[in-house]
């Protein structure tokens, strides 16, 4: 029965912030397929079990795998980082194996100590057997039940990721080669026995060459050409082990060349992406220091000169102040009035006449009676109690002080009711900005993306190009000197292999004693055996690789099945290095040239395929694939394709994939993905089907990802 | 007196605040430089501090004056605060008010020397009620909503809250 993984769960696991219980993905044979858009936890999840498999996480930032246990801080969610002092990350997943039921789970106790952290890594496995779960403790059972999961030498085949698919389908290294054929032969055996009839085939002509001296002993002639066969022997073996050195090195530069071909094939691409990011860089920086200073300018503007924020609201002063200042204007001349009565004019009679007037009735000024009480007695009256006069009619004057007030504040009135709008328009502004950095940083990114797709280096200069053309040349002069000294070298054994003929003619010839004949047939026989069974390991890996190459054409034509421009074929052509081409040949069987990257990639998906149904034969294969965004480069007919035919091949398949992924839309599916769940839902397509999302947008540190199950 | 002399003789006051609200006031001016730079939205000068708690002292109507016991520290003269259209925009303020803390306008016109000096020694206290009514706010604010002076718009953000 194959192994199937129910479950696979996070803890505080980069984006997969919260408990495990938070963070579970549920799984059943088929394919289950996990939708995400970048940086939403895809490579992430496939790190989840790259640390439980094979101890290792695929740093991001280095590019490169690195021993998880020197990434912990990386690994741990950002935000638990920053909330936490003591707190545990780990990764489940369970899985059954013939019926048994597993648990295996790693985590990381992270305790805070100053401004580091302590950390203390935990394997913990449970074996649930009649309900009970019973945990495993023996260091030596736990690594057996995790290769349950994946045996080690499928992981190549079964744990892939798209960007670095064609270093794990390593058909032009030589010990890549030699390991898959054994792997799918299961030949571990053959080779063993080939190599003791070799062993016993060099004792065999060590002992007959002793048995010719001891029984020749008188004769020199005898004793000359066992010497000189012995001498070849010997040189034959050490280049032989010359040879296999040189095929190495020369597998080595080959490799060497192709990875900097497809480099410098790529070269205009990463100087085109080099100046996009530099320009956007540029763009970003400026948008930056404009919103910088928007926001540095705030609160200027609330102490502005024409429209100061700091008085939003408060026009309604202006108005009170002017009614406070009329109402003072009218209060003072009011005074003024009651202050300053009429003035009498020069030779008006003074207060001693006006008493006397009063007392005689009588007005002196008009010459008639002004009898007691009369109007004409009492305006006399009025006249002399009049107040006396005044210097002025007060002893201030802020009247200066109020208007300057009033002058100053002027302009006010009509800007400070536009205050809250001008405040609006300029948060729009600042937004607006912002909304433009965040859009030349994803395109910055997306041409950073296509630069590191080009082969460029994040920590290489522009003179890194430079160096690969160098190392290139190196590469090809390498290439040219190892094949030169193959050449050689099998000449040479040629040449050797033919005199050891003669030496042995020659001998027989000199020596026909009956005894010695029992031990030149011992050798004979022996160096039939050995050539017999390393013809049998030849002949084996090269029915495999005819096998492969078959099984290979029949998944390519599957996965290219519908494609609108013809895909060719796939030869596979042994090398003299004992390494295998793979190239894609044209109906007249001429090289076919300039196929896009989604091409170059389903060849060695199909290679994959083709490697896992050879092992497999008819049978699905007994392991989980798990594979990391293998989609980048390929179209919606590939991707169809794929889904129809994996699951005739897998048992169980773990895709993370971004290309059903549409950030607009209401469920971030797109055409595909939404026919894809179609087919789920139908049945066609048996598995399960989630979409991570990202509920907060927040920055890397504190970002977290959540799922949704579409089809559980 | 006129006009003049009266400015002069309130423009020679030092409003105080107190020495409870130092740090703050520390931890939101940046002497010498208005660009709000570093972790938390700042202003320029102190006194611009200064005008925009009387400011939120006045949005709030409430004052908190300072106490004979209390330790205070004194601010720069008043004449010196600029810009001089919101300094006199504050001080506007304050005389719309003048009924309220006793003063009529009309009385300050016939007032002798010494009533004048006691009019300049209740509007600085008035105004130095409602900075530190203002910078109560603030410390309140600051202690418990502390994340909020990361964000550029906190002193805007404020206004609006009390609009």
């Amino acid at each position: 029965m194959a192994t199937i993984i129910k479950s696979i769960s996070f803890q505080n696991f980069y984006n997969y912030y919260g408990s495990f219980n938070d963070n579970t993905y549920l799984f059943k044979e088929g394919i289950n397929i996990i939708n995400a858009d970048n940086n939403m936890g895809k490579s992430k999840f496939y790190n989840g079990i790259l640390w439980i498999l094979k101890s290792t996480v695929y740093d991001s930032d280095l590019k490169r795998m690195v021993s998880a246990n020197s990434s912990f801080q990386k690994m741990a969610s950002g935000k638990v980082i920053n909330e936490e002092t003591n707190f545990n990350m780990g990764v489940n997943i369970t899985f059954l194996d013939c019926d048994s039921k597993y648990s295996v789970t790693k985590s990381v106790q992270f305790s805070k100590n100053g401004n580091s952290w302590n950390t203390n890594e935990k394997l913990d496995i449970l074996q649930t057997i009649e309900n009970r779960d019973i945990p495993v403790l023996d260091t030596f059972d736990k690594e057996k039940i995790i290769k349950k999961i994946i045996p080690t030498e499928l992981i190549n085949y079964a744990l892939l990721q798209g960007e670095s698919m064609e270093d794990l389908v390593d058909l032009s290294s030589h010990n890549g080669l030699s390991s898959t054929i054994e792997t799918l032969a299961g030949i571990k055996n053959l080779i063993e026995i080939c190599e003791i009839s070799k062993e016993l085939s060099q004792k065999t002509k060590k002992l007959s060459n002793e048995k010719e001296k001891e029984i020749n002993s008188s004769n020199n002639r005898v004793e000359e050409l066992v010497q000189e066969s012995e001498l070849l022997e010997n040189r034959i073996d050490s280049t032989k082990t010359q040879i296999e050195t040189y095929k190495t090195e020369l597998s080595e530069a080959k490799k060497k060349k192709d990875n900097l071909e497809a480099i410098l094939l790529n070269a205009q691409n990463r100087e085109k992406f080099r100046g996009v990011q530099k320009t956007l860089q540029n763009e970003i920086n400026h948008y930056k220091e404009k919103k910088n200073n928007k926001l540095k300018n705030i609160n200027s503007m609330l102490f502005s000169e024409y429209s100061p924020w700091i008085l939003m609201g408060l026009q309604d002063q202006i108005m009170l102040f002017d009614n406070r200042r009329q109402e003072l204007t009218a209060a003072i001349a009011t005074q003024k009035v009651i202050d300053n009565p009429i003035k009498l004019p020069e030779g008006s009679p003074d207060i001693p006449s006006l008493k006397r007037m009063i007392r005689m009735e009588f007005c002196e000024v008009c010459g008639r009676q002004a009898p007691r009480n009369s109007d004409p007695w009492n305006h006399i009256k009025l006249v002399m109690e009049r107040p006396g006069d005044k210097e002025k009619s007060s002893k201030n004057d802020f009247g200066s002080f109020y208007s300057n007030i009033q002058t100053t504040i002027g302009a006010f009135s009509l800007s400070i009711p536009k205050i809250a709008q001008t405040i609006l328009e300029y948060r729009e502004k600042a937004d607006e900005l912002e909304d433009i950095i965040i859009q030349k940083e994803e395109e910055k990114e997306n041409a950073k993306l296509e630069f590191l797709n080009a082969g460029g280096s994040e920590t290489g200069s522009d003179n890194t190009d430079k160096q690969n053309i160098s190392d290139y040349t190196l590469a090809e002069k390498d290439i040219l000197k190892y094949d030169e000294l193959i050449r050689k070298g099998e000449l040479s054994l040629n040449q050797w292999r033919a005199r050891l003929k003669q030496i042995d003619v020659e001998i027989k010839s000199i020596s026909t004693n009956s005894e010695i004949e029992k031990y030149r047939q011992f050798k004979e026989i022996m160096a039939s055996v050995e050539y017999i069974l390393n013809n049998s390991r030849e002949r084996i890996f090269d029915e495999i690789l005819k096998s492969l190459e078959i099984n290979a054409n029949r998944k390519y034509g599957e996965l290219t099945q519908g494609n609108l421009s013809a895909g060719g074929k796939l030869s596979f052509t042994k090398q003299a290095d004992g390494t295998v081409q793979v190239s894609i040949k044209n109906v007249n069987d001429g090289e076919l040239t300039g196929l896009g990257t989604g091409f170059q990639r389903m060849k060695q998906l199909s290679i994959i395929m083709a490697i896992i149904s050879s092992k497999i034969g008819n049978k699905q294969f007994d392991y989980p694939f798990i594979s990391d965004a293998p989609f980048s480069e390929f179209g919606d007919n590939f991707i169809n394709n794929f889904f129809k035919i994996a699951p005739n091949v897998f048992s169980q398949s773990i895709i993370l994939i971004k290309e059903l992924y549409d950030p607009m839309s209401e469920n971030y599916l797109n055409d595909l993905g939404i026919k894809i769940l179609k087919k789920m839902e139908n049945g066609v397509i048996p598995g399960t089907f989630y979409v991570n999302v990202i509920e907060e947008k927040a920055d890397t540190t504190n970002l977290v990802t959540k799922n949704k199950c579409y089809k559980g | 007196m006129d006009g003049s002399q009266l400015r002069d003789l309130i423009g020679q006051k030092r409003p105080r605040y107190k020495e409870q609200y130092r740090t703050l006031i520390e931890s939101i001016s940046k002497k010498g430089d208005s660009s709000g730079k570093g972790d938390f939205s700042s202003f320029g000068a102190f006194y611009q501090t200064y005008m925009y708690a009387i400011v939120i002292g006045i949005k709030l109507d409430k004052q908190n004056f300072i106490q004979a016991s209390e330790k205070t520290n004194d601010f720069f003269v008043f004449s010196q605060w600029s810009p001089t259209s919101i300094r006199d925009y504050i001080l506007m303020m304050l005389l719309n008010k003048s009924e309220d803390f006793g003063f009529k306008l009309v009385e300050l016109e016939n007032a002798g020397t010494e009533a004048i000096e006691a009019f300049v020694i209740e509007l600085i206290r008035q105004i130095e009620g409602y900075a530190n009514a203002g910078f109560e706010y603030l410390q309140t604010k600051w202690d418990n909503e502390n994340m909020k002076f990361r964000n550029p718009f906190v002193f805007v953000n404020f206004l609006e809250e009390l609009s």
